[in-house]
C-alpha cells in the first residue's frame, strides 16, 4: 500500500487554481520524481503535503492516516520532512544546532545532548562535519542546500520532500547530491524529488509524475514518461499550451 | 428602556460621522501596514501633532483652520519621508521597526504634554459660528441635526480615502505599490523604483495625518493621550477592512462607531470601547470560517 | 544563542541563587532607607526586563503590554488584601495567575491568525492597555476611580512591616525570573522560541509546535510580570490607575532588553542596571516629560547603533568572533523573510 496518497488535491489562491485535483501516490522506500514546467504547481503540491499550505479541496493521507487538516509540525512529527527551495537555515543557530533542532522536535523527540550527537552523525553523512560548529552565514550555497537535507534526515522521517535541492550546483556537487538521495532510499526512506532538471531526476527516480498547469499530465517509469508526447509538448511548448 | 427612533437615528448618524474621522486616521495606517509592511503607531501620534499644530495656528496666529493645511500637509510629508528613510537606512526588520515606532509614539506623547500641557485643550470656543452651529436636515426628512465639523470629517474622509483607493487601483504608481507588496524583488525587476515609491507613500500617509489632525482639533478636546484611545478602533477598523484597503477601513470604522454609539444608548457608555475588541475577537475567531467561505465561493465561481 | 550547551547551567543557577541570597541578607540589614527602596525598584525592573525578554526577546514578537500585566499584578494584590483576609502569599499567586490568564486569552486569539503575525500582536498589546485601564477604573471592587490605599491594608502583615521585607520578596521574584531565563537559554523550550524568531515556517517544518510555544510562553512572561507587581502594590502604599498603567513600563523594559541585548539571557539584567542608573540621573532634570523624551530617543539611537546590545558586543568564549557577526546578520534577514 502507499505511504503517501494525495487524492484530488486542489489549491486556489483567490480565484486562481494553482492545483486542480492532483493525485499522487508514493510507496515506502521509493524515489518519486516530480517534474513540470515553471509554475506548474510542484512546490505548491509539496507545501500542501508538508502542511504549510492548507488545501482547498482533496485529501492527503500518510501512513494510513488522514492528515489533510493537520498542522505542519504534526506532519513533521508523523514522519514527513521537507526542504526549502531557497535554503532557510535558522540564522542564530550553528550548523549542528540547526540539525539538532530537527531531531529534538522530530519523530523521536530526543534530548538535547542526544540531539547534538545525532546531528554530528548526520552532518558526517552529508559531508558537512567540518562545519558543525560554524555559523550558517559562513556556508556556501551547496553547503546550505546540503544542510537542508541534513535537517530533513535528522527528523528521521519516512518520507522526504526535496524541493530543487540540487538547483544551482555544479556537476560534481550534483553527482554527490544524487548519491546522497539514492542512499536515503537504501535505508528505507521514501523521497519525493522536485527538480527542474529532468535528466537529473530521471537518473535516480523509480517513478515520475509530471504536472502541467496545476494538473496531472503523466506518470510512470522515467523512460515511459520522457517518451510521452504530451510531456515533450509541455516542456518544449506546443500548440496546446500556447 | 425604550429609545425613540429619532434618537436612535441621530445616534447612528453621529456614530457614522465620527467613524469617518477614524476612517481618515486609519487610511495612513492601513496603507503603510498593508503596502509597506510597517505597522506604524507613530501615524496616530502624527495625527495628534497635526491637531495640536492646528490648535496653535488657530489660537495664536488666528489662522482659518482650513488654511493651516497649507503648512501642516507639506511639513508632515517631509516627516513621513524622513521616518521611512530611517527604516531604510537601518534596514530595520519588523521587530525593530515596531520598537522604533513605539519609541516615537511615547516621545510624541511627552512632547505634546510638554509643549501644550497635559490638560484638555478645546478649540471649539474659538471657532466662528459657521463651524459650531448645527445644521438640521430639510423638512421632509426626519429632524436630524448635523455638526458642520462632522460634515467636514465626512468630506475629508471621502476625498482622501476615495483618492487613495482610486490611485491604488487605477494609476501606474498605485499598481506599482501593490506589486511591491507582493514581491519587492519582482517589482524591482519590472522597473518599479521601490525606494522613491516607498518614501512617497510614507510621506502621503503622514500628510493624510495632517488633514485628519485638523479635523480632530475641531471635533474634540485635545489631550496627549488621545492616540491611546484611538488605537483600538483604528487598528480594528484597519484589520476588518483588510490591510492596505483604505475603503474597507473607512467602512469598518463607520460601522464600528455606529455599533459603539448604539451600545451607549442601552448599556453603560464607559464599556463602549470594549465593543470594538469584542468585534475584533469575533473577527479573529471567524478567520478559519472566512477562509472556508471564500474558497467555497471561489469554487462555485469557477464551476 | 547556545540552546544546546548545558555545561554551565547549574553553575549559572547557583550564581543567581547566591547573589539573591547575599542581597536579601545584606541590603535590608545594612542599607539605608534610600538604598533599600532603590534596591527594591532595581530588582523589580530586573524581573520585568527578564520576563519581557523571556517571550519577546526570545521569540521576536514585540509586546507593548508588559505594563498591563505588571499593573494587573499590582491591582490583583490590592484587591485580595482589601476584600479578603488571605495572606500576602495568596495575593502573590493570584497576581501571577490573573496576569497569565489574560495573556493566555489574548495569545490564543491573536496567534490563531498567522496572517498578521508580529505587527498585529504589537498593536493589540498596546491597545490592551487602554481597555484594561477602562475596566479597572470602572470596576469598584478593583479601583472604581478612587485609587486603593494598600498601606493600611498591609500594615499588620509581614511584608507591610518594612521596605526590607518587600525587597526580599522582590529579589526572590527577580531571581526566579532569572532562573526561568537561564532555563530558556539552554533547553528545548529556548531552542523552540529562538527557532520561531529566526524563521517560524522552518520551525514548524522541523516539528516545533509554534502556536503552543508562543501562547504558553507569552502567558508565562505575563505571569512573571504579574508576580513582580505584587510587592510593588505594598511598596507604593497607594495604588492608582494613572501611576500604575503607564507606557513608561514597556518603554523602559524594551530599552533595558535592547540595550542589554537579547542574544544572552543576562543581557536584560545588564540593561536594567544601566537604564535604572540613567533614569536616576535624569530625575535631576525635574521634568518627567523631558526624561521620557530623552529615553525614547535614546531607544531609537540604541536600536540604530547597537542592534545586538551590550551582551551581544562581548565576544564569546567559543572562537567564532567573526562567525557570530555573520551569523546574526543572517538572522536578521531570515527574520525579515519569515515574518512577512
Amino acid at each position: 500500500m502507499s505511504l503517501l496518497r494525495c487524492t484530488g488535491v486542489t489549491k486556489r489562491f483567490g480565484g486562481v487554481a494553482a492545483l486542480s485535483s492532483v493525485d499522487l501516490a508514493v510507496s515506502e522506500g521509493e524515489i518519486v520524481g516530480l517534474v513540470g514546467p515553471n509554475g506548474s504547481g510542484k512546490t505548491t503540491l509539496l507545501s500542501t503535503i508538508a502542511g504549510s499550505l492548507p488545501v482547498s479541496g482533496g485529501r492527503v493521507e500518510f501512513a494510513g492516516k488522514d492528515l489533510t487538516r493537520t498542522p505542519p509540525h504534526q506532519r513533521a512529527q508523523a514522519g514527513i520532512a521537507r526542504t526549502f527551495q531557497v535554503p532557510r537555515p535558522l540564522g542564530s543557530f550553528t550548523v549542528a544546532e540547526n540539525v539538532a533542532t530537527a531531531s529534538m522536535f522530530g519523530r523521536h523527540r530526543t534530548g538535547r545532548v542526544e540531539a547534538i550527537d545525532r546531528a554530528h552523525e548526520v552532518l558526517e553523512e552529508v559531508g558537512l562535519a567540518a562545519h558543525a560548529g560554524a555559523q550558517v552565514g559562513a556556508l556556501t550555497l551547496h553547503e546550505r542546500k546540503f544542510l537542508e537535507i541534513a535537517r530533513a534526515i535528522a527528523l528521521d522521517p519516512q518520507l522526504i520532500l526535496l524541493d530543487e535541492v540540487l538547483g544551482g550546483l555544479n556537476p560534481s556537487e550534483v553527482a554527490m547530491g544524487l548519491d546522497l538521495i539514492s542512499s536515503l532510499r537504501d535505508r528505507g526512506m521514501a523521497v519525493v524529488y522536485i527538480e527542474h532538471n529532468v535528466r537529473a531526476v530521471s537518473s535516480i527516480a523509480d517513478r515520475m509524475y509530471v504536472l502541467n498547469q496545476g494538473r496531472n499530465l503523466a506518470d510512470g517509469t522515467p523512460t515511459d514518461v520522457l517518451d510521452d508526447a504530451r510531456v515533450v509538448e509541455a516542456y518544449l511548448g506546443g500548440p496546446v499550451d500556447a | 428602556m425604550s429609545v425613540s427612533s429619532l434618537a436612535l437615528a441621530q445616534t447612528l448618524l453621529n456614530g457614522a460621522l465620527l467613524g469617518c474621522l477614524f476612517g481618515s486616521i486609519a487610511l495612513g495606517l492601513s496603507v503603510k501596514w498593508g503596502h509597506l509592511g510597517v505597522a506604524d503607531f507613530f501615524h496616530l501620534s502624527l495625527t495628534l501633532l497635526g491637531a495640536y499644530l492646528t490648535y496653535s495656528l488657530v489660537t495664536e496666529q488666528l489662522w482659518d483652520p482650513l488654511l493651516t493645511l497649507l503648512v501642516t500637509v507639506p511639513v508632515f510629508f517631509v516627516v513621513g519621508v524622513a521616518v521611512q528613510w530611517l527604516f531604510l537606512v537601518l534596514r530595520a526588520e519588523p521587530f525593530t521597526t515596531l520598537l522604533i515606532t513605539f519609541a516615537l509614539f511615547i516621545v510624541t506623547e511627552s512632547v505634546a504634554s510638554m509643549v501644550w500641557s497635559p490638560d484638555l485643550l478645546n478649540l471649539r470656543p474659538r471657532l466662528s459660528d459657521g463651524f459650531t452651529t448645527s445644521l438640521r436636515f430639510p423638512e421632509p426628512l426626519p429632524q436630524l441635526a448635523v455638526q458642520p465639523v462632522d460634515l467636514l470629517a465626512l468630506v475629508c474622509a471621502v476625498l482622501m480615502v476615495g483618492v487613495s483607493a482610486w490611485a491604488l487601483r487605477r494609476t501606474r504608481a498605485g499598481r506599482a505599490v501593490q506589486a511591491m507588496r507582493q514581491d519587492a524583488d519582482i517589482a524591482r525587476t519590472l522597473g518599479v523604483r521601490v525606494v522613491p515609491i516607498t518614501l512617497a507613500v510614507s510621506g502621503l500617509a503622514a500628510s493624510s495625518a495632517a488633514v485628519a489632525g485638523m479635523v480632530v482639533s475641531l471635533r474634540m478636546p485635545l489631550s496627549p493621550t488621545l492616540p491611546l484611545q484611538w488605537i483600538g478602533i483604528v487598528v480594528v477598523a484597519t484589520m476588518l477592512g483588510g490591510l492596505g484597503r483604505p475603503l474597507g477601513a473607512l467602512v469598518a470604522a463607520v460601522v464600528l462607531m455606529m455599533i459603539q454609539n448604539a451600545w451607549s444608548l442601552w448599556f453603560p457608555p464607559q464599556w463602549a470601547p470594549a465593543v470594538t475588541f469584542g468585534v475584533l475577537f469575533l473577527f479573529l475567531a471567524a478567520q478559519p470560517v472566512r477562509r472556508f467561505v471564500s474558497e467555497a465561493t471561489a469554487s462555485r465561481r469557477l464551476a | 544563542m547556545t540552546p544546546f550547551r548545558d555545561l554551565s547551567l547549574w553553575r549559572q543557577f547557583g550564581a543567581v541563587v547566591l547573589c539573591a541570597l547575599l542581597a536579601m541578607a545584606l541590603v535590608p540589614s545594612f542599607g539605608s532607607d534610600f538604598v533599600i527602596a532603590f534596591g527594591f525598584q532595581f530588582v523589580t525592573w530586573i524581573g520585568l526586563a527578564l520576563s519581557w525578554s523571556l517571550f519577546s526577546g526570545n521569540s521576536g514578537y514585540a509586546s507593548f503590554g508588559h505594563g498591563v500585566f505588571f499593573g494587573i499584578g499590582v491591582y490583583a494584590t490590592a484587591a485580595v488584601l482589601r476584600h479578603t483576609d488571605a495572606p500576602f502569599a495568596v495575593a502573590l499567586v493570584v497576581a501571577g495567575l490573573v496576569a497569565a490568564a489574560l495573556a493566555l486569552v489574548v495569545g490564543i486569539a491573536v496567534f490563531s491568525s498567522p496572517r498578521f503575525a508580529g505587527d498585529l500582536f504589537g498593536m493589540i498589546t498596546l491597545a490592551m492597555a487602554f481597555i484594561v485601564v477602562a475596566v479597572v477604573s470602572n470596576l469598584a471592587f478593583l479601583d472604581g476611580g478612587t485609587g486603593v490605599f494598600v498601606r493600611e491594608l498591609a500594615a499588620d502583615t509581614w511584608i507591610g512591616e518594612s521596605t526590607g521585607h518587600q525587597f526580599v520578596v522582590g529579589t526572590a521574584i527577580a531571581a526566579a525570573t532569572a532562573g526561568v531565563a537561564i532555563a530558556t537559554s539552554t533547553t528545548r523550550w529556548g531552542a523552540a522560541l529562538r527557532s520561531i524568531r529566526d524563521d517560524e515556517a522552518v520551525a514548524e517544518s522541523l516539528g516545533v509546535p509554534t502556536y503552543r510555544y508562543k501562547v504558553l510562553t507569552f502567558a508565562a512572561s505575563a505571569g512573571l510580570a504579574g508576580l513582580a507587581g505584587a510587592p510593588q502594590a505594598v511598596f507604593l502604599g497607594y495604588v492608582e490607575v494613572g501611576a500604575v498603567f503607564t507606557l513608561n513600563i514597556p518603554l523602559l523594559v524594551i530599552m533595558m532588553t535592547i540595550l542589554g541585548g537579547i542574544t544572552r539571557w543576562w543581557g536584560p539584567l545588564i540593561g536594567a542596571a544601566s537604564v535604572v542608573l540613567v533614569r536616576e540621573a535624569l530625575l535631576d532634570i525635574g521634568s518627567p516629560e523631558l526624561s521620557q523624551i530623552i529615553l525614547g530617543l535614546a531607544l531609537v539611537v540604541v536600536i540604530a547603533l547597537m542592534p545586538h546590545g551590550i551582551s551581544g558586543a562581548i565576544p564569546r568564549r567559543r572562537p567564532t568572533a567573526t562567525g557570530t557577526t555573520t551569523g546574526t546578520t543572517t538572522a536578521t534577514t531570515a527574520t525579515t523573510g519569515g515574518a512577512r
